[in-house]
């Protein structure tokens, strides 16, 4: 068989337009996540409520442990029976926050308790509040600890988010398809996606490593 | 002069273990006392019992007439004036030196940051580490990060100190440099309450002396007269096995 990118290249603006698709979704779902994540790994970590704790956990564990694509279908196709509406855009967001940020709370939960208990402790006894504590003291160590899986989960939802092309969503992968389907040459078109997905995930492991550069300097 | 802090009949256990079997202290104002016995006789607990670092499972603790082991504004209010330093120093990781005794005054105390900076530099000189201002902790020794740990809690302005083992993490020559600067903090008003191993050091300083074994206060008194001619068994037994080991 010849290899033929030719298609690839007339089809490069439709292509172009729909990862700027992913990296909208990407980076609209994983700031979500981000949101969603820190306030469920807090209050796992801070606050021992027993109703709230066993509320976050059924969260963490549900999310966790069903697959994403179910998950998509439930709030695209399943919430409007019971009266919830939304657009493609809207539910895939949905559910790739509530998915990545169910994987990210966790992350924050184990960077918080890897935090030396000590740390608590000198700022309650220079007078903290909790929530100071949390701000000045826990959070600005956590967060160094947490850089690498943090990137590792944005580098997750940007792979997981060509899932969204089922509830027909145009990004990327959906765009291969459809140039697939009109031009049938599959080689050079999904070579052509995942090279496009390599450089983005790339991208993400650098911005990881400069931001593990910067934290560097407390010398640790 | 006043007493400024009152134990009365504390129990605490970890689960099966009882730490604090029934401990009962009162320290007056400006006073210096020690609490010296054994590893795992309380000491550290009895100690961080007095700011409200351990929930105690009986028995009450008084600072300034004030249940400290209840959370209430007041006990909050009171607790803020009473300083601590860590075997394990505990500096925030993520400050510099002078952050960490300048932010918590600006954070907690609402202080402005010229003041803070002022007392900063101030206090910096008092433990004649002002060259170490923008080292962060992982750069310091242990004798410097102790050090800096004593000026951040000096930045509160407590009426009471407390010292957990300040010394027991450091080798000798580092562990008297930390002792010097304690020694150095001696004034009339500020109570010091310090938990140690450091006997000669106690002697030197100390008005009082606890010996704590089994959770509860054995002997107490002036450390001269307890330490020359020690008429309890078991702090004989402790004070042999110090002198073995040294």
């Amino acid at each position: 068989m010849k290899m033929n990118f030719d298609v690839v290249f007339q089809n490069m603006p439709f292509l172009l337009a729909a990862t700027l698709v992913t990296v909208e979704i990407t980076l609209i779902s994983f700031l979500l996540a981000l949101c969603i994540a820190f306030v469920v790994g807090t209050l796992r970590y801070y606050f021992k409520s027993r109703t709230l704790g066993i509320l976050l956990m059924l969260y963490v564990e549900i999310f966790r442990g069903s697959p994403l694509l179910i998950q998509l279908f439930l709030i695209y196709y399943g919430l409007p029976s019971v009266g919830v509406v939304m657009s493609a855009f809207t539910a895939g967001i949905l559910g790739l926050a509530l998915n990545g940020g169910a994987y990210i709370s966790e992350i924050i939960r184990a960077s918080f308790m890897s935090v030396d208990k000590g740390q608590r402790e000198a700022a309650f006894s220079l007078g903290y509040s909790n929530l100071k504590t949390i701000y000045h003291i826990i959070l600005p160590q956590a967060i160094r600890i947490a850089i690498p899986s943090l990137m590792n989960s944005f580098s997750s939802i940007l792979k997981d988010s060509s899932l969204v092309s089922v509830i027909s969503i145009t990004e990327l992968a959906r765009a291969g398809n459809l140039i697939y389907y009109r031009t049938t040459r599959p080689f050079e078109i999904y070579l052509t996606l995942g090279i496009f997905y390599i450089l983005m995930t790339v991208t993400i492991s650098l911005f990881s490593k400069y931001l593990e550069g910067r934290s560097r300097k407390w010398g640790l | 002069m006043g007493t400024i802090i009152e134990l009365r009949n504390v129990h605490k256990n970890f689960g099966e273990l009882k730490v604090l079997n029934g401990a009962s202290l009162t320290i007056d104002e400006g006073e210096i006392v020690a609490i010296i016995g054994p590893s795992g006789s309380g000491k550290s607990t009895l100690i961080r019992c007095i700011n409200g670092l351990e929930n105690i499972q009986s028995g009450e603790i008084l600072v300034r007439n004030c249940l400290i082991n209840t959370q209430t504004l007041e006990s909050n209010k009171i607790r803020r004036k009473i300083g601590m330093v860590f075997q394990n120093f505990n500096l925030f990781p993520h400050y510099t030196a002078l952050e960490n005794i300048v932010l918590p005054c600006i954070t907690v105390n609402k202080m402005n940051e010229n003041n803070a900076m002022e007392l900063g530099m101030s206090l910096l000189h008092k433990v004649r580490l002002e060259d170490k201002m923008n080292s962060y902790p992982a750069s310091l020794s242990g004798g410097q990060k102790q050090r800096i740990a004593i000026a951040r809690a000096l930045a509160m302005e407590p009426d009471i100190m407390l010292f957990d083992e300040p010394t027991s993490a450091l080798d000798p020559e580092l562990a008297y440099e930390v002792l010097d600067t304690m020694a150095g903090l001696v004034h009339n008003g500020l109570t010091m309450v310090i938990v140690t191993h450091q006997i000669n050091f106690v002697k030197t300083i100390a008005h009082r002396l606890f010996f704590l074994d089994e959770g509860e206060i054995c002997v107490q008194g002036k450390p001269d007269e307890i330490l020359n001619n020690p008429e309890n068994d078991r702090l004989n037994k402790f004070l042999m096995r110090l002198k073995q080991s040294l």
